[in-house]
């Protein structure tokens, strides 16, 4: 329908819209209310609760304004005597069957039928009769049921069908009897799933973790950004307020509307890890004195700390000392970090705890970004994953490709594993994980000679001997022929990979001859922030490239090395690094570890000297940086236990204390975001961002070798999010080894339920699951579990035999 | 003796396996399909004859079936689709049972032309679950006619091709209305879509589609080959042509009856049978359960027409006559309505999920006489809370019977409120 301008008048009201709109959204714009249940702006008209009949002028009938369009000179009434008479009856209706003990129902208070029935209920119905009573089904740790309340809006039904692209909830039976269920019994798998609690008008679907926590009315809603992804959705953060003794929990956390992040929809992981936020935290300043741990003061554990790295950098020098920092700490926290040890002069700075090999040349050149906004990303026609996968790891920017893919974009992968794709894939192609550069390398042999363009002299040398296969032809011609609108997505696990600097340059080849430019998706919820923080070995503040002589070690490099002392900002370094028993032998030797961070930890308590508590995510203001390049500032949703603090102030008094002043020089948080604004924009308008393009090496086709794959689950990326127990329950078999048949005959393992995994000299034992949409040769490894930090592993050769 | 009794669609009734090809050949059938095979005609001008035969649609609503052949856009882009609707649910109604039985191939006459006029290649014949020998009778007759090369790719040498399938139902009453017949041709749940749009624009996938009723498209051949005067001139002049009437309840013979509309009740009721002897007639369901009950004496002055029917206050729907005599206890009459409908109800909308029960309750405690004071007062509010608030035309099937029982039939209800209840009410 063509959208031209028409009028209508709704209540006597003249209104313009668009023609072809419906009532309700006209309606909305205006400010007019209409009552509805099961009208939902992002899901499809269902028509079905009947609440938003309106009278319509000439029409004998009540029309719903939800699925009536409108059309010139429309008059519309929406509290006329039959508009108001149809609007009851439906009310009396839900109400006969739905009970009436708001007191009891968790959604009491924020309930759209306990609203509306205020105003369109009577005080008393004519119904005499016994109720209808409805069986619940147990839908897993993340959401409560209590099917009696439900209203049939099938909102959560539509939820599934259209957003999740998981049809998990439908209608069975029928008339009086329909009920909303699963029908085979089996929990919501999702990665969406807590959504239907949101969509539900009722307190059928309620949230399991907060259910009876609270009431609504005694929260205090404090916007936040979400941490374990590189999306950073909108979140509000719901804050007992009343009580004194909870002041310092997050009662839940529900999506915040944003068109252009989130939508207005939240991840499983985002929705339910500020559980984690309350177990394991360290709570005081701890020193270790002669093996024993003891509370001190902030000022004593600070004096400490500076003392003992002025003597280290007298006694030795400050080559001898590392800082690690999580890819979750804010801009602020990045800056002051690295602020702080480079004013000691410490070279050695990194926030990349998971690379198998050096990456510094690809993030001199590509800003960890896709080039893209999301909402143009779910209109592109094409798009390339390589060895990415969004589905689990970014749940918002997959709803964005499942969005693209439906509406007709054609999507191709290329990767060690298949996609768990909830939408139709043109091309999935799995390749043996140490072979991924040069299949990519094939595809840029198989453009270039369709594209029917001479091959470059230098191109067509190193590409003389890769064999191109049917399904990178297919790749390749489904990537011919798409225009400016695709995208080219380089996944996180392409970082941990040892080949990365490769891949990526023959991506980049790639991405030129199809002149577009490539995307990256990155780890944790702030990496492209920590890069203007200035938190790598090469880059300061606002991404500036620093000379040779300023360049220090990468994180996993200065643990290979074994330095003096190690300053560990929120890194679980049993559970969060590429090499973990390499890193923590080096911090066993080292003479003076600090370790910052909002958790405890058995492995720290061995290695640290100094602990110091800081707020966590929600705790503390600061800025997140997110896949786009939006710089997402947000105020601490709630203040954290007594001895914790922000860390950004924690560094900004070690740095003060470095530079001798009786005065901080950064005392608000303001002061910190514009110091990094301003080196960011001097840094862009210098041309400081383009950086020089990799060079891709010639390559030839190399029989694939049997290597493991570092894999950290999505309800394991980080240690907040370990912690969080429904998220925890809601996936129990997250710690097995995954290869496929074909992988695990030639191991002869193929009946072991057991095996050893061995890199060098290290070891770790797992239960083995046979896996078909792992690759050949590829062999995935759960990280964050006690044999996988004894193992260690780096992403690369590994040998793999039965456990007896 | 009625004239023109079982001319058109049931006039096969009692020929030797009617329903073979080599036996519909012989009376004439396929005459007119292979006419405009050769002959090509324009096909506006079958529509033009359709409408000028009176024809309207035979499943209920009583559609003028020309115009709703017209509606159909022979230019949109993709496939269109015809659906014939043999999901003879209603309850009363078991005339396209017969049409099925003993002359199938008029039908797939009928549908071929129909697809024809509106530039349709595609036909879906969807039957009721419960139809296993019609079914394999038109599953019979479809191969026949196949194999002949009157349906298929390429009819009869010409560059005609129309597809036809049959597709038997999973058993639901709800799926007989033209959009759920739709979604569950989809491999959906058979819920009713909300209308507009139309099925005429986006109907079967999003495509333009046309749903008739068996009878109605059975009726088209004859209309074609006898010419669409004669058709109309079997009727009166509001209503061309015969319909066919199921007769069952209080008669001596219930059956089909094919005959002109305007034929009285008192006709029909004699071919059927009569009463038995020494009762009068109480009251008539003219159209199917969900059309409103007639009183027995205004039926028996009353002409099976639809302007006939209009006149007492109800419609010829599907032409289920359900006769119901002075030995008939009304109250469980409508109970055992009500409850089939509360059985049905898809639970789609809230009005007929929420309603359907309560009136089948209300309705079955006046019928045992366990009524409470004002439970027919109020069976009659919740029914009409449900009318004209739902999705499809179910919440009237619910709420016409209901408010023409208590329109005619209040004190017979009103015996259903039990004494001690009702002294209470008294006592006052």
């Amino acid at each position: 329908m063509s959208a031209h301008a028409i009028s209508i008048t709704i209540d006597h009201r003249s209104i313009q819209c668009q023609a072809g709109q419906l009532i309700i959204e006209v309606a909305d714009q205006a400010g007019i209310y209409i009552p509805r249940f099961c009208y939902h702006p992002k899901l499809t008209v269902a028509a079905n609760c009947r609440m938003c009949l309106v009278e319509i002028a000439k029409s004998p009938k009540p029309l719903p304004a939800c699925a009536t369009p409108v059309s010139e000179g429309m008059c519309v009434y929406t509290r006329s005597r039959m508009a108001l008479k149809a609007q009851k009856a439906v009310m009396e209706f839900l109400l006969i069957n739905h009970p009436l003990d708001c007191p009891i129902c968790d959604q009491g208070g924020e309930c759209d039928l306990q609203d509306l029935a205020l105003g369109y209920g009577m005080a008393k119905g004519q119904f005499d009769e016994a109720k209808r009573a409805v069986e619940d089904e147990n839908l897993g740790p993340l959401v409560s049921t209590e099917m009696t309340r439900c209203i049939h809006c099938t909102r959560c039904v539509r939820f599934g069908d259209e957003i999740a692209g998981m049809p998990e909830l439908g209608v069975m039976s029928r008339g009086g009897k329909a009920y909303i269920g699963t029908y085979l019994g089996t929990e919501l798998r999702s990665e969406l799933s807590g959504n239907v609690i949101d969509v539900c008008p009722v307190g059928a679907l309620t949230a399991k973790p907060s259910r009876f926590h609270g009431r609504s009315w005694s929260f205090k809603q404090r916007a936040q950004v979400a941490r374990h992804d590189c999306v950073g959705s909108h979140v509000y953060c719901h804050v007992q307020s009343h009580y004194t003794d909870a002041a310092h929990t997050i009662m839940r956390v529900l999506p915040r509307a944003n068109e252009a992040v989130n939508e207005v929809w939240l991840s499983d992981r985002d929705r339910f890890s500020y559980e984690g936020l309350q177990h394991q935290r360290l709570t005081l300043p701890q020193v270790k004195r002669a093996g024993q741990w003891q509370t001190v003061s902030w000022q004593l554990a600070l004096d400490l700390i500076t003392d003992r790295l002025s003597g280290l950098v007298q006694t030795s020098d400050a080559d001898q000392i590392a800082g690690v920092i999580s890819s979750n700490a804010t801009l602020e926290e990045g800056f002051l970090f690295q602020q702080w040890l480079r004013t000691l002069g410490v070279r050695h700075i990194d926030c990349r705890v998971r690379q198998a090999g050096d990456t510094e040349a690809i993030t001199m050149s590509a800003c960890p970004q896709i080039a893209k906004t999301l909402p143009e990303l779910a209109q592109c026609s094409g798009c390339l994953l390589i060895e990415a996968f969004p589905r689990r790891q970014q749940p918002m920017l997959n709803h964005r490709m499942r969005q693209a893919a439906l509406a007709g974009a054609t999507v191709m992968a290329l990767g060690s594993m298949r996609q768990d794709a909830n939408y139709p894939l043109h091309v999935d192609h799995v390749v043996p994980v140490s072979t991924l550069s040069q299949h990519i390398a094939a595809l840029v042999k198989a453009v270039l000679s369709l594209k029917d363009e001479g091959m470059p002299a230098v191109l067509s040398k190193s590409l003389a001997s890769l064999e191109v296969t049917e399904s990178i032809q297919a790749i390749a011609s489904g990537l011919i022929g798409q225009a400016s609108d695709l995208v080219i997505l380089i996944g996180e696990p392409v970082l941990r990979h040892p080949d990365a600097v490769q891949i990526v340059a023959w991506a980049e080849c790639l991405a030129n001859l199809l002149s577009v430019q490539l995307s990256f998706l990155s780890e944790g919820s702030n990496t492209a922030g920590l890069r203007l923080s200035g938190c790598l070995p090469h880059m300061g503040p606002g991404g500036v490239p620093l000379s040779e002589a300023e360049c220090g070690l990468s994180a996993r490099a200065s643990f290979q090395k074994g330095l003096k002392a190690y300053i560990v900002h929120d890194v679980m370094v049993e559970d969060d690094c590429m090499g973990a028993q390499q890193a923590l032998m080096a911090l066993k030797q080292a003479a003076f570890n600090v370790y910052i961070s909002p958790f405890d930890s058995a492995h720290a308590r061995e290695w640290a000297d100094v602990m110091l508590p800081c707020a966590a995510g929600y705790e503390t203001s600061g800025t997140l940086v997110n896949c786009c390049g939006d710089w997402q500032t947000t105020s601490s949703a709630l203040a954290a236990a007594d001895e914790v603090r922000p860390a950004w102030k924690i560094y900004a008094a070690l740095l003060a204390w470095q530079q001798s002043e009786d005065t901080m020089q950064f005392d608000c948080i303001e002061s910190v975001t514009q110091v990094i604004q301003h080196a960011t924009q001097a840094a862009v308008a210098q041309g400081l961002h383009q950086g020089e393009g990799l060079v891709p090496e010639a390559i030839e086709t190399t029989e694939p070798v049997l290597w493991g794959v570092a894999h950290w689950h999505d309800f394991r990326v980080d240690p907040w999010v370990r912690q969080a127990p429904a998220l925890q329950a809601q996936h129990d078999d997250v710690m097995r080894v995954r290869c496929n048949h074909a992988t695990a005959e030639s191991s002869q393992i193929l009946d072991a339920e057991y095996v050893q995994i061995r890199q060098g000299l290290t070891v770790g034992r797992f239960p083995l699951v046979l896996d078909e949409s792992v690759a050949d040769h590829t062999v995935i490894v759960p990280m964050t579990c006690a044999e996988a930090t004894s193992l260690g592993l780096v992403t690369g050769p590994i040998e793999m035999e039965a456990c007896k | 003796m009625v004239e023109h009794l079982d001319t058109v669609c049931y006039r096969f009734k009692s020929v030797k396996d009617s329903w073979t090809l080599p036996v519909y050949t012989e009376q004439g059938g396929y005459a007119v399909w292979k006419e405009i095979v050769k002959t090509a005609p324009a096909p506006e001008d079958i529509i033009e004859k359709v409408k000028a035969s009176g024809l309207r649609g035979r499943g209920g609503a009583g559609f003028p079936t020309g115009l709703k052949w017209s509606f159909v856009d022979r230019t949109a882009a993709g496939p269109k689709y015809l659906v014939c609707n043999s999901d003879e649910g209603e309850p009363g109604t078991f005339k396209d049972r017969e049409i099925l039985l003993t002359n199938p191939h008029q039908l797939i006459e009928g549908m071929l032309i129909a697809a024809y006029a509106m530039g349709m290649n595609v036909c879906y014949h969807f039957l009721r679950g419960e139809f296993a020998l019609p079914f394999q009778r038109c599953e019979a007759a479809l191969a026949e006619a196949r194999a002949a090369g009157l349906v298929g790719e390429g009819i009869l040498g010409s560059k005609l091709n129309i597809e036809m399938h049959n597709i038997l139902g999973a058993g639901s009453y709800i799926v007989g209305e033209e959009t759920a017949m739709l979604e569950a041709l989809e491999g959906k749940r058979a819920y009713p879509r909300y209308k507009p749009p139309f099925p005429a624009t986006q109907g079967l996938y999003g495509q333009p589609t046309t749903v008739n009723n068996t009878e109605t498209l059975a009726s088209v051949p004859m209309i074609l080959e006898k010419g669409p005067e004669w058709f109309a001139q079997l009727g009166t002049a509001k209503s061309g042509g015969t319909k066919m009437f199921s007769v069952s309840g209080h008669v001596c013979q219930p059956g089909v009856f094919e005959v002109p509309l305007g034929t009285s009740f008192q006709t029909l009721l004699e071919l059927s049978g009569g009463l038995a002897s020494g009762r009068s007639c109480l009251a008539v369901i003219p159209g199917g359960t969900s059309m409103r009950v007639v009183p027995g004496d205004q039926m028996l002055s009353a002409e099976m027409s639809y302007e006939g029917m209009e006149a007492v206050g109800s419609a010829i729907g599907s032409g289920g006559v359900i006769v119901m005599d002075d030995r008939t206890d009304l109250a469980e009459a409508l109970a055992v309505m009500m409850q089939f409908y509360q059985h049905e109800s898809c639970g789609q909308c809230t009005p007929c999920r929420e309603g359907s029960g309560w009136v089948s309750t209300l309705a079955d405690r006046l019928a045992q006489g366990l009524g409470r004071s004002g439970d027919v007062d109020r069976l009659y509010t919740v029914a009409q809370q449900i009318e004209g608030r739902t999705i499809c035309a179910f919440g009237e099937a619910i709420s016409w019977p209901v408010s023409s029982f208590i329109k005619h039939f209040r004190p017979q209800l009103e015996a259903g409120i039990a004494p001690a209840n009702q002294a209470v009410e008294d006592g006052q």
